[in-house]
């Protein structure tokens, strides 16, 4: 039961991350919160993490007293009312921002930068999406669709680098598109990686 | 315990392509330039590596 909940947590981060690379490579970091604040809100998140962890493991072990109760006066037995994953992922999405500002993350100013940022997210999605796989969270059809949409993400990606010196302003806009794709992708990677 | 593994391994990926990131975009600000064709070049390799990774991954029985 334990590592069901470990394998969660870590599911949930590995998308994570990638979804901070596409937030970071939009420009999203420098515009919400700066390191400092980041800093604050990762000492916060550390103990909200344990916290919810603590509880989210506990109160599995309440419901199956409860469930083995029910089950001995041969009553309905409880539902279960998951492990509290809303705020378990927003703790886990504060600990990777405050933890990739304490990294040294660097948010991506020039085109080029964006681009890089965008190959690696890309990159990213497809690793995602392999462990998910083999791990049997995600069948064969949905990875087809998801390969099928990073392909298309990754051949804006590289129109947009081969529009750098020409249009920077047409690359600009196939980049911005591209990196709405791949944080769609990250946000359906997330909510697999962490069921 | 398989699978978590497997997670580990995603998530040691990620934080490796985030790391990699941060020093490239790092070395670029320190040399006073931008990141150049040749180290985009490195991470398209690295992105078709990873697809073909991927397409292996689908086309297994």
């Amino acid at each position: 039961m334990i590592a069901d909940h470990v394998q969660k947590v870590l599911g949930a981060l590995s998308a994570m991350v990638g979804a901070v690379i596409s937030f970071a490579a939009a420009g999203g970091l420098n515009q919400i919160v700066g390191a400092r604040e980041l800093q604050i809100l990762g000492l916060l998140s550390v103990v909200l993490g344990a916290a919810t962890t603590a509880s989210g493991v506990t109160n599995t072990a309440k419901v199956k007293v409860a469930e083995a109760m029910q089950d001995a006066i041969n009553s309905t037995p409880p539902k279960q009312a998951g492990f509290a994953r809303v705020p378990l992922l927003v703790t886990l999405l504060l600990t990777l921002l405050a933890g990739c500002a304490l990294l040294g993350v660097q948010t991506p100013k020039t085109l080029n930068e964006r681009v890089a940022a965008a190959y690696v997210s890309v990159t990213t999605v497809r690793q995602e999406t392999l462990s998910l796989l083999q791990s049997g969270k995600i069948t064969v059809t949905d990875a087809k669709n998801i390969e099928s949409q990073a392909d298309n993400a990754r051949a804006g990606i590289d129109i947009a680098s081969q529009l750098e010196t020409t249009n920077p302003t047409q690359a600009s806009d196939r980049l911005t598109v591209s990196l709405s794709v791949l944080q769609a992708l990250e946000t359906y990677l997330t909510q697999h990686g962490s069921k | 315990m398989g699978n978590a593994l497997l997670v580990i391994e995603a998530l040691t990926e990620a934080l490796g392509n985030a790391q990699k990131l941060s020093s490239l975009l790092q070395q670029a600000h320190a040399e006073g330039r931008d990141v150049t064709d040749a180290e985009l070049s490195v991470l398209r390799n690295a992105d078709d590596a990873a697809k073909a990774a991927l397409d292996q991954a689908i086309a297994a029985p």
